[in-house]
C-alpha cells in the first residue's frame, strides 16, 4: 500500500481508523476468496453424489446464503475499485466545476445509500430471528442477512475515502491476496486504456 | 390511492435518468430513486431491503460466478492457445485463413465462457499477433477479434442470458441457452462470409495447410478443453444437471485440465483468479440487487402496460413495432452497458413482444444479441474498449475497419428478430418450449 508521507488535514484521526477499517476489509476478502472455493466444492460434490443416491440436502440453501454474503460485500469493493457502471459521456459535458462539486453529491448520495442499507440491513436481521431458514430449520432466516450491514458500511467508508480524496489511505484488496507477481492473465491494463470508470468519452 | 401514479412514474424515471447522466454510478441511482419513489408513495422501505436480498437469493444466479471462474480458468490454463490451434488445423488453409481462424476460435471459446472481455482478453492477443504477422491490417485484426467475440454472449454458457432470466423471472436458463446456440453459430458463419469477402477484395494471405496426421493429433490434444462445452452443453440440453450445477462442474473440470494435463496454470494463481472473479461480481451482483428493488416499483406503477399501450399506439403493425424496439435497444446499447439494460429493459419490453406474439425465449436472445452489438460500437462499448487495449489500436481506425462487420451483425439481428425459428427451434425440440 503507497504510503504518502506528507502530513495532511485529518491524518491524526483517519491514519489509525483506516489502518483497522483495511485491515478488517482485507481479512474479509480473504474469506470470501476461501467461500468462493467452497461454493464451488459444494455445488459440485452435490452433482456427483447425486449421481450415487445421496445428494447434500444444504448444497441449495447454503450456496445461496453464501452468495447473499459475497454479493453485499462484492458491492462495496466496487465502490472500492469504482468499477461501478456509470456513464460519463453527458458528465464531461458540463463545466469542470460544477463536475468537481457534483462529485462530492454523488459520494454523499451513495453514502446516504449505505446508511440506508445498514439500517434497514440491522432491521431485516431482527425480523429474521423470528423466522427459519426453509431447509436448515436449526438456522434463523437472518443468517442471510449477516453481511449486507457489513456491505453497507464499507459502501459508506469508501465512498467517504473517494470523497476526501485519500485513495492513498485505502487498501488495495488484490496485494492482499496477490502481492504483485502475477505470472498469468496480464490484464487489459494496456496503454490506451485508462481506468474503466473514466473511459466512457471513447477517445 | 393515496398518490398520483403520474407524478410517481416522473419521479422513478426522473430521478433515475437525471442521475445516471450525472455520473452516479447505475446501482446507486436504481437505489436512489427507488427510495425516493418509495417515500413519495408511503411504501414500507423494508420491501426495498426484502427485494434486493431476494433477487440475488436464487441458485440459477449462482451460475455466474462459475461461469465467470471457469472461463477464467480456461484463459490462464492454455486452453486458449489450444483453441486457436484447433481452428488453424480446421480452417487456416482458405483464403483469409487466420480471419477465420479468429472467427471460430472465439465461437468454441464461447461455448466455455460468456463473456466477451474474457474472449477479448484471452484469445485476442494472440490471434491479433497472428493475423498482423501474416499481413492483415491491424486494424481489421483488432475489428474481426472485437466483433467475433460477440458470439460468447450468445453461444452457451452465457451469464447474461442468467441475468435476463433474472429480470424477466422464470424464463428456463436451460431453454435460453439452447436458444442462443443457433444464432451464436450464425452470427460466427456470417462473420466468417465477410471475413472471406473482405479478404478476397484486399488480398489476404491464405493459411498453411496443415497436414492431416497433426492435425488430428491436435485435434486430440484438444479434446480435454473441447469436453467442457460438452460437459456444460449436454448437462443442461439432456437434463442431467442445472445451468448452475453444470457451471460447477465445468469450473473443475477446467481446473483439472489446465493444471494436470496442460499445466499452464500455477497453483499459486488461484486466488489471482479469484479475486477477477469477484470484481466482475461487485458490478454484476450490485446492479441485480439494485434492480431488483427498482422493477419492483415500475411494476408496481404500471409502467409496462404504459409502455406498451403508447408503442401500439404509434404502430400497431408487428414488424414496425419490432423495429422500433430494436433501434431504440441499439441506440441504448451505444450509451449503456449490457447488465444493466437488460435489468432495466427487459421487465418493461417483454409484455409488448409477447403481445405481438413472441416468445420469451426469442425475445431474450434479440435482447442480447442486440444489446452484443452495443459491446462494440462507440462511444461506450466495452468489447471495443478492451480490444483497443490489447491490440493497442486507435478506437477511430478500428471503428471505420468495424463498419462492414456493424453491418453483418444487423443482419444477423434481423434474422434473429423476424425468422423465430433460428431461436426457438431448439428449444422446442428439446421441450423447453411447446
Amino acid at each position: 500500500m503507497p504510503q504518502n508521507t506528507l502530513p495532511r488535514r485529518g491524518d491524526a484521526f483517519l491514519r489509525p481508523f483506516s489502518k483497522v477499517i483495511n485491515a478488517i476489509y482485507k481479512a474479509l476478502v480473504l474469506v470470501f476468496l476461501v467461500l468462493s472455493v467452497a461454493l464451488v466444492l459444494i455445488v459440485s460434490s452435490d452433482v456427483i453424489l447425486r449421481w450415487f443416491g445421496f445428494g447434500i440436502v444444504w448444497a441449495d440453501e447454503m450456496s445461496r446464503m453464501l452468495m447473499i454474503w459475497m454479493a453485499f460485500i462484492a458491492m462495496s469493493i466496487g465502490v472500492e475499485i469504482g468499477s461501478h457502471v456509470e456513464i460519463t459521456l453527458f458528465f464531461n459535458l458540463f463545466p469542470k466545476k460544477f463536475q468537481k462539486v457534483w462529485s462530492v453529491v454523488n459520494s454523499l448520495i451513495t453514502m446516504a445509500i449505505g446508511c440506508f442499507i445498514i439500517y434497514y440491513g440491522v432491521l431485516i436481521i431482527g425480523i429474521g430471528m423470528k423466522g427459519k431458514l426453509e431447509i436448515v430449520r436449526a438456522l434463523p432466516k437472518s443468517m442471510l442477512y449477516l453481511t449486507i450491514p457489513v456491505g453497507g458500511f464499507f459502501i459508506v467508508y469508501f465512498a467517504l475515502m473517494h470523497m476526501l480524496g485519500r485513495e492513498d489511505l485505502m487498501p488495495s484488496a488484490l496485494d492482499t491476496i496477490y502481492p504483485k507477481r502475477h505470472s498469468v492473465y496480464v490484464p487489459p491494463e494496456l496503454p490506451g486504456l485508462r481506468k474503466p470508470n473514466k473511459e466512457d468519452t471513447g477517445v | 390511492m393515496s398518490y398520483d401514479v403520474n407524478t410517481a412514474i416522473i419521479l422513478l424515471l426522473g430521478s433515475f435518468f437525471l442521475l445516471i447522466i450525472l455520473k452516479l454510478p447505475v446501482i446507486f441511482a436504481m437505489c436512489a430513486s427507488t427510495i425516493l419513489t418509495m417515500l413519495y408513495t408511503g411504501t414500507n422501505m423494508m420491501t426495498m431491503m426484502q427485494r434486493m436480498a431476494s433477487s440475488i437469493n436464487s441458485f440459477s444466479l449462482l451460475a455466474i460466478p462459475f461461469f465467470l471462474l471457469a472461463g477464467e480458468i480456461m484463459g490462464a490454463g492454455g486452453v486458449s492457445d489450444q483453441l486457436v490451434a484447433v481452428s488453424n488445423a480446421l480452417v487456416g488453409r482458405f483464403r483469409g485463413g487466420l480471419g477465420h481462424v479468429n472467427v471460430l476460435a472465439s465461437m468454441l471459446f464461447g461455448g466455455m465462457s460468456g463473456s466477451s472481455a474474457a474472449d477479448i482478453s484471452s484469445l485476442g492477443p494472440l490471434e491479433m499477433q497472428l493475423m498482423n504477422g501474416a499481413g492483415y491490417d491491424p486494424d481489421y485484426s483488432c475489428a474481426l477479434t472485437i466483433t467475433s467475440s460477440c458470439q460468447g454472449v450468445l453461444i452457451p454458457p452465457s451469464h447474461n442470458m442468467i441475468i435476463y432470466s433474472m429480470a424477466v423471472g422464470g424464463v428456463s436458463v436451460g431453454g435460453l441457452f439452447m436458444g442462443g446456440m443457433i444464432p451464436g453459430i450464425m452470427l460466427g458463419l456470417l462473420l466468417m462470409v465477410a471475413n472471406g469477402i473482405i479478404s478476397v477484395r484486399r488480398n489476404y494471405p491464405i493459411g498453411d495447410k496443415v497436414p492431416f496426421l497433426e492435425t488430428l493429433k491436435i485435434m486430440g490434444q484438444s479434446i480435454p478443453a473441447l469436453l467442457t462445452v460438452l460437459i456444460i452443453l449436454c448437462g443442461v440440453a439432456f437434463g442431467f444437471f442445472t445451468a448452475t450445477e453444470s457451471a460447477a462442474v465445468a469450473c473443475l473440470w477446467a481446473f483439472f485440465v489446465s493444471t494436470v494435463l496442460y499445466r499452464k496454470l500455477k497453483l499459486r494463481d488461484v486466488p489471482y483468479l479469484l479475486f477477477n472473479v469477484l470484481k466482475s461480481l461487485a458490478v454484476v451482483f450490485g446492479l441485480i440487487a439494485s434492480a431488483g428493488a427498482f422493477a419492483y416499483m415500475v411494476s408496481k406503477l404500471n409502467i409496462p402496460t404504459l409502455f406498451a399501450s403508447s408503442l401500439m399506439g404509434l404502430s400497431d403493425n408487428k414488424y414496425v413495432i419490432l423495429l422500433l424496439i430494436n433501434l431504440m435497444l441499439l441506440v441504448l446499447g451505444c450509451i449503456m452497458d449490457m447488465a444493466p439494460l437488460i435489468l432495466i429493459c427487459s421487465p418493461i419490453l417483454l409484455p409488448v413482444c409477447l403481445s405481438i406474439g413472441m416468445n420469451s425465449i426469442q425475445f431474450g436472445i434479440m435482447l442480447i444479441f442486440n444489446l452484443a452489438i452495443g459491446l462494440c460500437t462507440p462511444p461506450v462499448g466495452n468489447a471495443l474498449f478492451i480490444g483497443c487495449a490489447v491490440g493497442k489500436r486507435r478506437l477511430e481506425d478500428v471503428v471505420k475497419q468495424m463498419l462492414p462487420l456493424y453491418g453483418v451483425m444487423l443482419v444477423g439481428l434481423m434474422l434473429v428478430t423476424y425468422v423465430p425459428f433460428i431461436t426457438s427451434w431448439l428449444p422446442t425440440l428439446l421441450g423447453y418450449l411447446n
